[in-house]
């Protein structure tokens, strides 16, 4: 495993943050509502250890919009739901008027375009930070039991941000994850290592 | 002049810090990590200058700014914050405080310190 620092993990976090607000103001203006956004945690575990990190169990039915990107450093970028979550997310982005036959049809595509949204402006934050570009692919929707979805995604080590948000009186619980292999990871590890030397 | 930065993030307040002190060698600067620690700092002694973060764990910016109004602080107030929502601005412009969107930059700063009236310009 990568070890970071305390003040590594900090300027991410930071990142992140801007990430996260950006993403929240397109969001807010989608439906309406302010987003209510809680102050986020990042962790950095192996993949294995993951999803105890989420709370979840292997057996949990989850939903992830996956965002491979590549750049400086390449990866795969997961934004994370639970299935009954998802549903939530979904209800507050959709139209009130939506039937929940028509919902059916809209779901993945709403789930997708949050999933890009916030994936792709966590990027930009991180990539702005690190004065690097990391360019986003199509990105696709993943369902199924927690331990099959995670066991299909390359890379060994992860990098974690849980987010609490809240939109129209529904909490939703989201995590934004980072794939990286070891390699990757120590890339990224070294890049913010110049970020602060460089301003610290 | 004196300026509190209050921020969760030790890597935001040493930059503030950084920026300010580079346009302003002969200003002081203090840093809180929380909004207790801010409280504590402001009622020992007064800042003409603070710069809050939104959110943070336990109190947040906006509380904080309605805090140290009631505990008497007199110097002029920004929020910084990675949170850019419509909503967020306008409870910033109702506390009467000016709001400077993150990330923490040169840029950004010097647009905090402009908007609390201190521009170098």
């Amino acid at each position: 495993m990568t070890d970071w620092s305390e003040l590594e993990l900090d300027a991410l976090t930071e990142a992140f943050n801007v990430g996260v607000g950006s993403a929240a103001a397109v969001l807010s203006k989608m439906v309406g509502a302010e987003v209510v956004l809680s102050v986020p945690e990042l962790r950095v575990v192996d993949k294995a250890a993951a999803l105890a990190s989420f709370g979840l169990a292997v057996s949990d039915r989850i939903c992830a919009v996956v965002q491979p990107y590549g750049g400086a450093f390449e990866s795969r970028a997961l934004l994370m739901f639970t299935e009954a979550r998802s549903y939530d997310l979904v209800r507050a982005v959709v139209p009130d008027y939506m039937t929940d036959m028509q919902m059916g049809d809209m779901a993945q595509d709403a789930l997708i375009e949050v999933g890009n949204l916030v994936l792709d402006a966590c990027l930009t934050a991180v990539g702005d930070l690190l004065a690097c570009t990391l360019t986003t692919r199509v990105p696709a929707l993943v369902k199924g039991e927690a331990g099959e979805v995670m066991a299909q995604m390359e890379g060994n080590e992860m990098m974690l941000l849980h987010m609490l948000f809240s939109i129209k009186d529904k909490n939703i619980d989201g995590y934004v994850g980072f794939l990286l292999d070891q390699q990757a990871m120590q890339a990224l590890q070294q890049a913010v290592a110049r970020f602060l030397s460089a301003h610290l | 002049m004196k300026v509190l930065v209050v921020d969760d993030s030790k890597v935001a307040r040493t930059i503030i810090r950084a920026v300010i002190l580079d346009q302003h060698p002969d200003w002081s600067v203090s840093e809180a990590p929380n909004a207790a620690e801010a409280l504590a700092l402001a009622a020992r002694e007064p800042f003409d200058i603070f710069s809050i973060d939104i959110n943070m764990p336990g109190v947040d910016g906006f509380t904080l700014v309605e805090q140290l109004r009631a505990q008497g602080a007199q110097g002029r107030m920004a929020l910084f914050s990675a949170n850019v929502q419509e909503p967020v601005r306008q409870r910033a412009a109702d506390l009467g405080v000016a709001f400077i969107s993150k990330p923490v930059t040169p840029i950004s700063v010097t647009a905090l310190l402009a908007a609390v009236g201190c521009g170098t310009a």
